[in-house]
């Protein structure tokens, strides 16, 4: 019995996940659900350049960390990003009481 | 079709399934719970590609970290579920799906291209992803895998992670300074807006 699984589950899957996020960016008004939506799409990323890094440690014989350090740094930007993105919430929802994103539209506070 | 695929399309399944609760679930807690449920599942993925460290890390920074910040906002703002609106932007779901639907259209040619185009096209050999066949894990590498990626980190991506050391900085610096209050002295009453010339 063999454990293979072939490479390009992972990258439909990583596709799929990706489009998900977009459509939740595309679809919703809560402007967290759209960082969270921004999160399983930098998942989704995550999930291919581990993929690849794998794999093309094994096509060449020894491990390969490129892909797995890049998807590292993709962690500290998220992390960042998502810092910066709920403090900006926080203050908008300080001057309005309404985060909604259709209402939302003008940057002067 | 055999046990670790069986096992793969069991996580895989979930991690959509979780994902599309995150998107189509009207309240923003429960998104946020079912995020993490596709956390932990990307980092059961992660472990089937020999990538125990990120498998680690995605538990403990974003199911961990990041979830909590978000379900801290949340409750802070205490946010319902959205409005139900008619006015603006009719036709926003059905074009999101639309386009959602060219995004994977997209992707699923041009991965289906690069897998079946194995004969044809020779500069491509390298993404023969027929043969590449993943073993699972040995389970004994996490140390040296560990010391491996660190020592690759300081010596051939010594700049970029001092990059992020400055980012996580500025970050945490912008955050604080967006999320404050404004001082007593020049505050204005709370939810007037402040009108400039």
């Amino acid at each position: 019995m063999s454990l293979t699984i072939p490479t390009h589950y992972y990258l439909y899957l990583s596709a799929i996940l990706f489009t998900t996020g977009a459509l939740g960016v595309l679809i919703r008004r809560n402007p967290i659900v759209i960082f969270m939506c921004v999160e399983l799409m930098l998942n989704a990323v995550n999930l291919t350049f581990i993929t690849f890094s794998t794999q093309h440690g094994l096509r060449i014989g020894a491990p390969q960390y490129d892909g797995q350090i890049f998807a590292f740094f993709v962690m500290v930007v998220a992390a960042a990003e998502v810092a910066v993105g709920l403090a900006i919430i926080v203050a908008i929802f300080r001057q309005r009481h309404n985060v909604d994103v259709d209402e939302v539209n003008a940057l002067r506070g | 079709m055999n046990v670790a695929n069986l096992g793969f399309f069991l996580v895989a399944g979930l991690s959509i399934v979780s994902a599309g609760f995150v998107i189509f679930h009207p309240n923003p807690v429960r998104s946020a719970l079912f995020l993490v449920v596709n956390f932990i599942c990307l980092a059961i993925l992660y472990l089937t590609l020999n990538a125990q460290l990120l498998a680690a890390l995605q538990v403990i920074v974003y199911a961990g970290a990041i979830m909590v910040l978000f379900l801290f906002v949340i409750m802070l703002l205490n946010l319902g579920g959205e409005r139900a609106r008619e006015d603006a932007l009719a036709g926003q779901k059905f074009a999101g799906g639309f386009l959602a639907l060219v995004v994977l259209g997209a992707l699923s040619v041009g991965l289906y291209q690069v897998v079946s185009a194995k004969e044809t096209r020779p500069v491509t050999d390298a993404w023969r992803l027929e043969q590449m066949r993943f073993q699972a894990p040995p389970g004994k590498e996490g140390e040296v895998q560990i010391a491996q990626i660190g020592s690759e980190l300081f010596r051939n991506y010594l700049y970029p992670f001092e990059l992020t050391s400055v980012l996580l900085l500025v970050g945490l610096i912008g955050a604080v300074l967006l999320a404050k209050r404004r001082l007593p002295e020049q505050s204005q009453p709370e939810g007037q807006r402040r009108d400039r010339p």
